[in-house]
């Protein structure tokens, strides 16, 4: 297996091919982690909903 | 692994697997290590079949694309069948966690599908001179991403949680009849695109330098999608399950930040 061009820069232009291959690729990695963080932040907007809860209902209880 | 040796008395195991709680504890312990797998494979993928994968005789550099655009095809379909099951699964057995994996299913399913066709579209340019073209392959793709935003805005078309579920279960269930089309239309219609690389009752008719790092590529991308589907799965199951008491638990023992 070797490296199949001369430098990082012929990699980056890949004989006139670079920009059609790059863009698939970075439009591809941006979507993927967007496929990632979305899940997270839900979550923890989820727990943040539910510690919220806990504590009215635990005010509300210190206060009867 | 209590759950194997509990499962053959009784149908215990089937209503764990339907209990959300279960799930999320048991996700949480795969996922580290899901994620670890997921990132080396496409990683290693990645720079393998951009820069040392040999370059295509006709097409030249173009076709590296192949590297995102064959796996995420594989994805966008493989994520249709889990859709359509998890659908089905609770049509049949009521069950609650198997309409979240649908909902779930969805939006992961249409980004895949969408990078499918982007993909396609900029490697057609340089291969065919044309980002688009009405052929049966990339229609019927354009079809199952309409399949997937419908299942997802029927999601929110109810006032019900129930009616919801029910209403996307069905959609997705019909739509199935769109998967075998996709698989079939380079056979059926001779248009532009190709037919397909990799069978699995034939070998591949590619090169094995070109082909190790498009199945690297293929693992990671599943392993990709069972991360994205469990996190998603998660998230949908603290919000749905959050008047138990087994979530408030978890948010009392978790130290918030």
């Amino acid at each position: 297996m070797k490296f199949q061009f001369e430098n990082l820069q012929q990699m980056f232009i890949m004989e006139g091919h670079g920009p059609y291959v790059w863009t698939a690729v970075l439009v591809s990695v941006a979507m993927m982690v967007w496929l990632i963080i979305k899940p997270l932040a839900d979550r923890r907007a989820a727990l943040k909903d539910v510690a919220a809860d806990s504590a009215r209902t635990a005010k509300s209880n210190g206060e009867t | 692994m209590n759950w194997l040796t509990n499962w053959s008395p009784s149908w215990q195991w089937f209503h764990r697997l339907g209990s959300p709680r279960w799930f999320y504890q048991t996700t949480g312990r795969w996922l580290p290590w899901l994620s670890l797998l997921a990132l080396a494979l496409l990683g290693t993928g990645l720079v393998w079949g951009l820069g040392f994968a040999p370059q295509d005789a006709k097409q030249g550099n173009s076709f590296r694309i192949i590297y995102l655009h064959v796996p995420a095809s594989f994805l966008a379909l493989a994520g249709y069948y889990i859709m359509a099951i998890a659908g089905a699964v609770g049509l049949i057995w009521k069950m609650k966690l198997s309409y979240m994996v649908m909902k779930s299913a969805a939006p992961i399913g249409a980004v895949l599908t969408f990078l499918a066709l982007f993909t396609g579209a900029v490697w057609g340019k340089p291969t065919w001179g044309t980002y688009w073209v009405w052929d049966a392959r990339i229609t019927s793709m354009l079809i199952l991403l309409f399949l997937y935003l419908g299942v997802l805005a029927l999601q929110y078309a109810f006032q019900s949680n129930e009616a919801g579920n029910k209403a996307s279960a069905i959609l997705a269930l019909v739509g199935t009849v769109n998967i075998p089309i996709i698989y079939k239309s380079v056979d059926w219609w001779y248009t532009l695109h190709q037919p397909a690389t990799i069978k699995l009752t034939s070998a591949p008719s590619m090169h094995p330098d070109m082909f190790q790092p498009l199945l690297v590529m293929i693992l990671g991308f599943y392993c990709f999608y069972v991360v994205a589907l469990f996190l998603f799965t998660r998230a949908e199951i603290l919000r749905r399950e959050r008047k138990t008491t087994w979530v408030k638990e978890l948010v009392l023992g978790e130290p918030q930040s």
